[in-house]
């Protein structure tokens, strides 16, 4: 197991120097010269200016840049954004956790409803039931993240005013509230966009533990528990679902990509002040340092998701873990 | 109000009225002013900063030696009261003035406030490695001396109708103690300018960016305290979020309230609208010098023909009916209707299209078969930026762009955010763009905007670079002159000429409408700055709702805290 | 375990009885769900394609731009006018011309570049195959609307035929990944070598018994991935990085009324909806050729 897992982040690490080199690329190739969005701003003052000149060496040739990049990089230097007037990494450590809760809450959200919608399809399958959640699953999958979150946002605090309109806190009152008042201020305002996020990736993992238990159910062992008289329901529960269950991890890994995409448009539409906010907001400002900060984040995020999703396999499967 | 939220305030207000609140002088102090706004604040230093919020936290925090009267009368010093400054004297030539410090005046970190701080001001101002647009505002003033503490005289160059305006409006003054140590080329990122120390009536409490801004009253300040105690701006990322926390009472008050927002507000019986007379108008200007060279004109917009007849195009009336309904007038050019100097009807360049296009087929643009016009291989083609945070201007940019189609100009419009299309204006790295100017109550301030010294100066304002000297001259002579009727028609000549010039398509002259809770009692809104009075905003004990009683901050003098607890 | 992409394709035999596209139709016009996908479809493809003929309006005219803006629908503007007295309905049509426009040529650049690199991974095998698979798997741990925020930025003001490139460059990793197993399972298969031995050139193996077997997973891709694009090409133009004015695609007109969503409520759901739909109908018509092929093998 652990030298499954050292393998892995071997692996792990060459994929993020790869993309740091992609985005090296990136910022490079890009028209006009990549760091004058922060050299030639009035508001940025000449202190952070003769850091970055020496930090990045934007004198010298190319090939000392990249080094010089990369180095940054290692030691979790990722430049100056100047819309925020301080560095991209204290940006994002800022963000990060933000969005880390929103994804998380949607991730057990999403599996919990996905799987159970999953399992009232199978047990009536073929009947009226069965069919409309499909096509209902169908709705929402396709469905544009920025749509789906404009209408919850419409219907919710505006049509139906049950949740306040956007940020993670009341803007005004939240310092002058006691701890409890606090806690439910923020929970107050992480309902609806959790919501969200989490009706978005609910269909995904629907059709595909709805599709698992499909491919488990004409099984030999299911067949055999059949005949020894165990109703449809416990065979569901007892083997079906936990055969079933298997693939689902694996795709917890996958749905990594699809919840951070998820969460930028969430964040934009409910200003939740995370890492995809900040993102979106640098398109606008044209910070892009921050934009190509934004980048290597979400792919270590979505690398070291990867990861615990293929360790959560291995450790789940006695099979593979005979190994 | 979400239900949970109402119950935790309501028992934090029942625990508040328990113990008992404030009361002295019928009047009662307290409340608090939230203001629903939608930018950011760029910079809270007086001479460096260029947003509205900025500016208004800035007025709260910081204070001028004296304040103009609500008439906005800018000729020598009728209507002006003290702030900093308890009395002045003018000396017998004129060419001085001697300003007397109110000896109670302190910074909030407890320092008096001295002349010199006012000198240092004037210095840091002028300051070349600051860059500030205010020096091109203050070239009549030679210098300031501090004969002693409490004095500071102003000396002028010549005798003119706005020397005390200049002395006063343009600077808010500063601590030097605090400012002298850091240089100005840093003064941007400083610690001070996150945490202003000034002499007004609110002390800086806390910024978060990008959400709150929030200000406590002075309670000890030498002018009395304030009656509301607590100020707060709560921005928000979007024009529409701001909006809708007005209209749910998150907020008590929105500065710019728009045509489909009054049904809203109407439905809501708590809020109300007030209209009043302001300084600000929208235009669409050229680039007149060619971005990749700064010395050669624009290859398109250097010919004042073809900016005529692009104005000639475009029907500026409907354009502003469309995207303003009722709360705008079209901008008559680079200047105000409430200015005194400003001639109702100035003689404009009419809606012609067809002329228009004659026009530029007579230049030699000719339609090719895309129905874009073409000359000398070079399509009649540009780039039109617009901040995205402003709707109205992104509106006005693409109506514009449709407009200009039917004469065969091609127009691409970049949206941007507020501050990078002022840094592309001024590097002069633009075609087009949308702008609007608040301008001061003096209509002098149009020499920063399109005179030749602003265009010049490397801190000037003049992205257009429009530099005419018989228009600069107008402009010094209208300034220079003490008859009222002189200066309007020195004016008028001035405005027809720029007009004729065509640097820009004048779009509109909105209509401010803010929109507040009714509970609150506003003084007059002065045209400059609606902000000017809220110190004397106050709120009836009797209507106070529990955002009011919540506690202030630890920051609020001894006297204020005895029956205030927290809940 | 269908939905789940697989590395290693099982191998058929060279000559299939029945060609993929014959296939692949008659499975779509079995079941009445994916039948009724394609009329949906083919109506909003139709209408996308005769835009020119069949829309009311010119979709970037602004008729009148103070009595005609922001109507609610009404027999003359089914689908309302927009603050510039747009006629939403043309917009919508013509947005389904470019979306639809957007995502079939940019998925085309995706095939070609997805089939091109995991041939090439996949036949070279070894090192450089390894180097090649690190390369993707770094491109595939970028989230791709991220990866085209971080390219559209640093070149703003893109034309259209920029925007397809890029999201073309930006969507081919997860079939090359198919391709190179198909072509590692290939390349060890028996007949292959008896077609070696017997003196066929590469380009001829390629040709004759490569390429039928990847017209499958092809067909499935591009389906699905016209899907993605239309998607991510809405999400960008309402992020204001996609397609500019005063072209409409759905993702523009949905963020032109983004302001007053409220007030300006048709301006989200027309446009919402045609995309919810074609993207539904993509899936049902992608998954059904994908089972029809699956079962197959």
């Amino acid at each position: 197991m652990l030298r499954y897992l050292a393998r892995r982040l071997g692996q792990a690490a060459v994929i993020v120097a790869i993309v740091a080199t992609i985005t090296f690329a990136l910022i490079h190739l890009a028209p006009g010269d990549p760091f004058s969005a922060v050299m030639d701003n009035p508001n940025v003052s000449e202190r952070v200016r003769a850091t970055l000149r020496a930090q990045y060496g934007l004198d010298r040739p190319l090939p000392e840049q990249f080094v010089r990049y990369v180095n940054q990089l290692a030691h979790g230097e990722m430049g100056w954004s100047f819309s925020h007037d301080r560095p991209v990494q204290a940006v994002l450590a800022t963000a990060l956790p933000n969005t880390l809760l929103l994804m998380a809450i949607a991730l057990v959200g999403s599996f919990g409803l996905g799987i159970l919608i999953a399992l009232i399809q199978v047990a009536r399958r073929g009947s009226t039931t069965d069919h409309t959640l499909s096509a209902i699953s169908l709705f929402f999958f396709s469905m544009p993240d920025f749509w789906l979150a404009i209408l919850a946002l419409l219907a919710f605090t505006y049509w139906v005013p049950l949740f306040p309109v956007g940020g993670a806190v009341d803007p005004v009152m939240h310092e002058y509230m006691g701890l409890g008042a606090r806690i439910v201020d923020r929970l107050w305002h992480l309902a609806l966009p959790a919501l969200t996020l989490t009706v978005l990736a609910a269909p995904t993992v629907a059709r595909f533990q709805r599709a698992a238990l499909l491919d488990v159910l004409p099984a030999d062992y299911i067949r055999t528990a059949r005949l020894k008289g165990l109703t449809e329901r416990e065979i569901l529960r007892r083997h079906a679902l936990r055969n079933a269950l298997l693939p689902i991890i694996s795709l917890v890994g996958l749905s990594f990509p699809a919840l951070l995409t998820g969460a930028f448009f969430i964040e934009k539409i409910f200003a939740w002040p995370g890492m995809g906010l900040a993102v979106v907001n640098a398109i606008g400002t044209r910070d892009y340092p921050l934009v190509v900060g934004g980048v290597i984040l979400g792919s270590i995020m979505v690398t070291l998701g990867s990861i615990l999703a293929d360790l959560l396999y291995v450790w789940a499967d006695p099979r593979l873990r005979a190994n | 109000m979400a239900p949970v939220k109402r119950g935790v305030l309501l028992c934090m207000a029942l625990l508040c009225a328990c113990v008992g609140t404030e009361s002295s002088s019928g009047k009662s102090r307290g409340g608090t002013l939230v203001i629903s706004t939608g930018g950011d604040p760029d910079v809270l230093i007086p001479p460096l900063l260029s947003t509205v919020q900025a500016g208004q936290i800035s007025d709260m925090v910081y204070e001028r030696l004296a304040d103009i009267g609500d008439s906005l009368n800018t000729v020598n010093d009728a209507g002006f009261t003290s702030r900093l400054a308890d009395r002045w004297t003018w000396s017998r030539d004129s060419l001085s003035i001697a300003f007397h410090i109110d000896s109670g005046a302190k910074w909030h970190d407890g320092r008096p406030v001295r002349s010199s701080d006012v000198r240092f001001t004037f210095q840091s101002s002028t300051d070349s490695t600051l860059g500030s647009g205010v020096k091109a505002l203050v070239s009549n003033i030679d210098s300031v001396t501090a004969p002693d503490s409490a004095t500071a005289i102003f000396w002028f160059h010549a005798r003119t109708p706005r020397q005390f305006y200049d002395a006063t409006y343009q600077m808010p003054i500063m601590p030097e103690h605090i400012w002298k140590v850091i240089a100005p080329s840093s003064w941007r990122g400083s610690d001070p300018a996150k945490h202003p120390i000034g002499s007004g009536q609110y002390r800086f409490v806390r910024w978060i960016p990008r959400a709150v801004v929030e200000l406590a009253a002075d309670t000890a300040n030498y002018r009395g305290a304030p009656k509301l105690s607590r100020l707060i701006w709560s921005i928000a990322p979007d024009f529409n979020t701001a909006v809708t926390r007005f209209l749910s009472g998150e907020t008590d008050f929105f500065e710019v309230l728009r045509p489909e927002n009054l049904p809203e507000v109407a439905k809501h019986p708590e809020l109300r609208t007030k209209q009043y007379r302001g300084l600000a108008y929208s235009f669409a200007w050229f680039n007149l010098r060619d971005p990749a060279n700064h010395s050669r004109p624009h290859p398109i917009f250097g010919d004042r023909e073809l900016r005529r007849a692009l104005t000639m195009a475009t029907d500026r009336a409907k354009l502003v009916r469309s995207v303003y309904d009722s709360l705008a007038l079209p901008a008559l050019g680079p200047a105000v209707r409430a200015y005194p100097t400003t001639d109702p009807n100035l003689a404009q360049i009419p809606f012609d299209l067809p002329r228009a296009r004659q026009i530029l087929d007579s230049l030699g643009w000719r339609l090719n078969a895309e129905g874009v016009r073409e000359r000398n291989g070079r399509l009649l083609q540009f780039s039109l930026l617009a901040a995205s945070t402003s709707k109205q201007r992104v509106q006005l940019a693409v109506l514009l762009q449709e407009q200009l189609r039917q004469a065969g100009v091609k127009v691409d419009v970049e949206q941007l955010e507020f501050p990078v299309l002022v840094e592309r204006e001024r590097k002069r790295a633009f075609d087009a763009a949308i702008g609007q100017w608040n301008t001061q109550p003096s209509p002098g301030s149009i020499r920063g905007s399109w005179g030749t010294m602003g265009s010049r100066a490397s801190s000037g304002t003049n992205y257009s670079s429009y530099e005419n000297p018989v228009f600069d001259a107008y402009v010094d002579s209208a300034l220079a002159s003490f008859d009222p009727a002189k200066a309007k028609a020195y004016f008028t000549r001035a405005y027809e000429t720029i007009i004729e010039d065509a640097p820009a398509i004048w779009l509109a002259e909105p209509l401010p409408t803010v929109g507040y809770h009714s509970r609150l009692q506003l003084a007059p809104l002065r045209s400059d700055a609606w902000w000017a009075h809220i110190p004397e905003w106050w709120i009836p004990p009797d209507k106070r709702i529990p955002r009011d009683n919540a506690p202030g901050p630890t920051m609020s003098a001894p006297a204020e805290s005895a029956g205030k607890k927290t809940p | 375990m269908s939905g789940q992409t697989r590395d290693f394709a099982p191998i058929s035999s060279p000559r299939p009885r029945e060609s993929p596209l014959a296939l692949g139709v008659r499975r779509i016009l079995r079941a009445r769900s994916s039948r009724a996908a394609l009329v949906v479809l083919g109506i909003i493809v139709l209408a996308g394609a005769l835009a020119p003929l069949i829309a009311p309006y010119d979709p970037a005219a602004q008729p009148d731009i103070v009595a005609l803006k922001d109507l609610p629908p009404s027999l003359a503007h089914p689908f309302g006018t927009d603050p510039y007295s747009r006629d939403v309905l043309s917009r919508v049509i013509y947005g389904a011309r470019l979306s639809l426009l957007i995502g079939v040529l940019a998925t085309l650049v995706s095939l070609t570049l997805g089939v091109a690199y995991g041939a090439i991974a996949g036949y070279a095998g070894g090192l450089v195959d390894a180097l090649m698979m690190r390369v993707l798997d770094a491109f595939l741990s970028i989230p791709r609307l991220l990866l085209l925020i971080g390219v559209l930025v640093a070149w703003p003001r893109l034309s259209i035929a920029a925007l397809v490139l890029f999201l073309g460059f930006t969507g081919w990793f997860g079939l090359s990944r198919i391709v190179r197993g198909q072509v590692l399972a290939l390349k060890h298969a028996e007949f292959i070598t008896a077609a070696r031995a017997l003196g066929a050139s590469r380009r001829r193996i390629l040709w004759r018994h490569l390429l039928p077997n990847l017209v499958s997973p092809i067909v499935v891709a591009a389906t699905l991935g016209v899907a993605h694009v239309v998607v991510l090409e809405a999400g960008l133009s309402y992020l204001g990085i996609g397609v500019p004015q005063p072209q409409a695609s759905w993702g523009n007109i949905i963020q032109d009324g983004a302001d007053q969503v409220a007030a300006l409520w048709w301006m989200s759901l027309f446009p919402g909806l045609f995309i919810v739909f074609t993207v539904m109908t993509l899936n049902i018509l992608g998954e059904a050729l994908r089972d029809a092929y699956e079962r197959r093998s």
